[in-house]
């Protein structure tokens, strides 16, 4: 019977390990296959499965990848990373990836802050850097048409060159690319006259998920259906890769002139900025800062020793009308009892607007933050940022919780609250820290909604927000998941972001 | 090390998360592949030191695929020593063993003194330059322009005796330690620091003027920290010689050059030495035409593609780079590029004969158009 159960043990330790060469050989053979299927199809030398590159495309500006890798521990990676040179190229990787159901990952700038490049599941990440030509500048209908892999300031210079400006300034402008800005919806610091990415686009080129190209019609104005070019807009990767971009330029303004006042309450500051937008008088920058944020932010990077509400306004265009402009906000300003601080304290800021972004002045760690932002209607949003600086402040006192906050993009109905939460101590165990960190999201997602607002309103959604995704749309989020089958069906295109099922 | 670990610590930070300097970095925008932005290299360092990854070739390849022109650092708000941060990592692969078998070999021809071009002494004595063997005045060439512009070298040495201006050159020259020092072998470049200094002190040199503007920079911010004691010795380039001379009426032009011309900023000048107007009093001195200015230049001039010796290990890296910027001297409408470093001259003159299509544009040291313009050449 020993003998037996000796002879029985054996084969059980023969059969187990058999079974894990077995089970480990054809992986990685079939992972070797489909990495020469991608170097057959783009060039041995723009396909890479270096770990040193599977690395550095492992994330974004998500705090959370960063808190994981912070405490020394292995983020989530690609398998395989590729550099398209062209749509044909990004059509061949993604009707290989198909084809074994691998989950696809475009990738532009990585300047996102929603986690919306981190490959979760691994797959292949598609870096589209390497197409990064402007394809026409249409100077009579003032429109560019460019790859999605042109960085944004380069862009910017061009058009500079040529007399034109994007008038799309986000905080990512050095590092993000223009497929990035219509893929999450971007917003730059002009926004509130020149609009977001989405009303500056005007037709895009779409890899789909089986590998087929389209093209959406040739201007955003019809009466021709539902917006197709919207359905794209913001999809962050989980419909399909953007391959070319056409969207409207500016003449560069003959002047842009700036001011700044100084409130001694936030609501006085919102009201005149209601004030301001709903007179009509397009500002193309309209900025106000809480106490907060002007005592944290405005004095630690600008040296502008403030107390109270920090205030920017800019008016751009032709010279008189915007000292028209200019008169017009003074007044409205000075009215709410705002204080002028005169012209030099507002082209400061101007000159010095991407400094906040950079070490060490940017909230990063070992600081833990987020960007908590929303937006609502002119009725509801000090409301919304009452409810807010309460949830985060008196929620997680315990954790020295801070709240600042500044309003920064305004549109004819309300504004944009770009608010955000520090915790200047995190707990140094990585679970413990990113529990913490979902919990104030939640709180202050979930806030957001309560009181009229959205998740987001220019950084996107990603894998940090797409679990509440469902929450806010409720029944309609079916309605996109149904999109997204139709399109996606195998779930091979940016799986778990957005809310949206994962397949693969 | 160069950097504090407290500092290195620091940048290390800094970087590791973040894409302010993206769109400064050339190389990145050339490769167009995250793992050689900024921000992808100090990711990976991070990953190194924590254990993430291995000290390999690959590893190394993404630090020495860099200009190290310190362009990075001036973008930089918070002035994080970017271009440290990738010299000190290159030591640590350097030590470990573990750099691309490109530089080790590189390494191994700078030891051995191969390519060093044939010593200044020979190259002006045969050229019939006079020198004077007790001037306590030391011209410098430099392995590029031994190598490469033996011409531009005797011109100097001309411009030097038109002056008036006695000198002398070491009898046997030795490589700086520049090289060393940024392909990271830190003994070595410590080993010739003491040495040129111990040559110096022996020569009793009391100014030493360069011709390339990276030795410059080795003698001005490195050899001391590398244990070679340069005391009482003043250091200058030849473009701030020549300057002076032009100034004081020591060289008179007398053939004025046909403009336009621009000029190239060497980054071992413009940034680390705020050397941007005397090149530019030179050119306004003997360029009878136009002097136009590139729209980055001066402190904020990009690399040419030879920094960080680059065009050692990625030669076809920085022959784009020489490419991009030689577009962009054209598109002032010069005629000629005038450059102060023989090493931006060497990647400017590949960078045109390798790439036909670019605009027809002379690429001129100014040691050269000086020697015109006084009419030695």
């Amino acid at each position: 019977m020993k003998f037996f159960i000796d002879i029985m043990k054996q084969l059980g330790y023969f059969v187990a390990n058999l079974s894990r060469e077995f089970n480990s050989m054809p992986t990685d053979f079939r992972y070797q296959v489909i990495v020469n299927e991608f170097r057959d199809a783009l060039g041995s030398e723009n396909v890479s499965v270096r770990p040193v590159d599977l690395y550095a495309y492992s994330m974004d500006y998500y705090l959370a990848p960063q808190i994981w890798a912070d405490r020394g521990l292995k983020p989530c990676q690609p398998d395989i990373v590729v550099h398209p040179g062209s749509t044909e190229e990004v059509a061949r990787v993604v009707k290989i990836a198909s084809r074994h159901r691998l989950p696809v990952i475009p990738y532009g700038g990585g300047s996102g802050s929603q986690g919306g490049v981190t490959p979760l599941y691994g797959g292949v990440v598609v870096d589209v850097k390497r197409m990064d030509r402007i394809l026409r500048i249409d100077d009579r209908s003032l429109t560019v048409t460019a790859q999605p892999g042109i960085n944004g300031q380069r862009l910017e210079w061009a058009l500079n060159r040529r007399g034109f400006t994007l008038a799309h300034y986000p905080a990512s402008v050095y590092g993000a690319t223009l497929g990035g800005y219509i893929a999450a919806r971007g917003s730059g610091t002009l926004s509130t006259k020149y609009g977001k990415a989405e009303d500056m686009v005007l037709s895009l080129e779409v890899v789909l998920p089986n590998g087929e190209v389209i093209r959406t019609l040739p201007v955003p104005n019809h009466a021709c259906g539902p917006g197709l070019l919207q359905l794209f807009v913001g999809s962050e990767g989980t419909l399909g890769v953007i391959t070319e971009v056409t969207i409207r330029i500016e003449p560069m303004p003959e002047a842009r002139r700036f001011n700044a006042y100084l409130f001694e309450d936030i609501r006085a500051g919102l009201e005149a900025g209601r004030r301001i937008m709903t007179r009509r008088l397009q500002p193309c920058t309209l900025r106000l800062y809480d106490d907060n944020s002007s005592e944290r932010i405005v004095k630690r990077v600008l040296g502008l020793d403030v107390r109270g509400c920090y205030m920017v306004v800019g008016a751009d265009g032709e010279a008189s009308a915007v000292q028209r402009t200019l008169d017009a906000m003074a007044a409205i300003c000075t009215e709410q009892g705002g204080r002028e601080l005169g012209p030099e304290l507002g082209e400061h800021w101007w000159r010095h607007r991407y400094d906040f972004y950079f070490p060490p002045h940017n909230l990063m760690l070992p600081e833990m933050s987020g960007t908590v932002e929303t937006t609502t209607t002119y009725d509801k949003i000090y409301g919304i940022y009452r409810a807010k600086r309460e949830a985060i402040e008196e929620g997680f006192k315990e954790f020295g919780a801070r709240y600042i906050a500044h309003f920064s993009h305004w549109f004819p109905w309300g504004v944009m609250i770009y608010d955000r939460f520090i915790i200047p101590k995190p707990p140094q165990d990585p679970q413990e820290a990113l529990e913490l960190h979902t919990m104030i999201w939640a709180k202050a997602a979930r806030t957001s909604l309560a009181h009229g607002g959205v998740l987001n309103d220019h950084h996107g959604i990603g894998f940090k927000l797409g679990w509440l995704m469902p929450e806010q749309y409720g029944p309609a989020f079916a309605v996109l998941q149904a999109i997204k089958d139709a399109l996606d069906p195998q779930g091979i295109m940016n799986p778990g972001k957005f809310g949206f099922a994962r397949r693969v | 090390m160069f950097l504090s670990e407290a500092e290195r610590s620091e940048t290390l930070w800094a970087c590791r998360f973040c894409m302010m300097c993206h769109v400064a970095d050339r190389v990145a925008a050339v490769l167009r592949r995250e793992s050689y932005t900024p921000r992808g290299r100090a990711a990976v360092l991070w990953a190194l030191e924590k254990g993430l990854l291995d000290w390999n070739a690959d590893a190394a390849d993404l630090v020495y695929t860099a200009v190290n022109d310190g362009l990075l650092e001036r973008w930089c708000v918070g002035k994080y020593p970017y271009e440290e941060l990738i010299v000190d990592a290159r030591a640590r692969f350097f030590r470990l063993g573990a750099v691309p078998e490109e530089i080790r070999r590189r390494v191994e021809d700078l030891h051995a003194g191969r390519e060093m071009g044939p010593s200044p002494a020979a190259i002006l004595g045969d050229a019939g330059v006079a020198m004077d063997p007790e001037a306590p005045r030391i011209l410098f060439a430099g392995c590029t322009s031994r190598r490469r512009f033996p011409e531009t070298l005797i011109r100097l040495g001309r411009l030097f005796n038109a002056a008036g201006v006695p000198f002398r050159v070491l009898e046997e020259e030795p490589c700086c330690g520049w090289p060393l020092y940024q392909l990271g072998d830190f003994d070595g470049a410590g080993a010739f620091s003491r040495r040129i200094a111990q040559m110096l002190r022996r020569a009793a040199a009391r100014e030493v003027v360069a011709m390339d503007a990276d030795c410059l920079r080795m003698f001005t911010t490195r050899t001391v920290r590398f244990g070679g004691d340069v005391t009482g010795i003043t250091f200058r380039h030849a473009v701030e010689a020549l300057a002076d001379w032009l100034k004081d009426g020591k060289l008179v032009v007398r053939r004025p050059l046909p403009g336009p011309v621009t000029y190239h900023d060497p980054c071992a000048l413009a940034r680390y030495r705020a050397t941007i107007e005397p090149p530019r009093d030179i050119l306004r001195r003997v360029v009878a035409g136009e002097i136009r200015e590139m729209e980055e230049s001066g402190a904020n001039a990009p690399c040419c593609g030879a920094g960080g010796m680059l065009a050692d290990y990625k030669p076809e890296v920085a022959g784009e780079l020489a490419a991009w910027r030689l577009r962009e001297a054209a598109e002032t409408g010069a005629r000629i590029l005038a450059t102060a470093c023989t090493r931006c001259d060497e990647m400017f003159r590949a960078g045109r004969e390798a790439n036909a299509a670019l605009p027809p544009l002379e690429v001129v040291n100014v040691i050269d158009l000086v020697a015109r313009a006084v009419a030695i050449a």
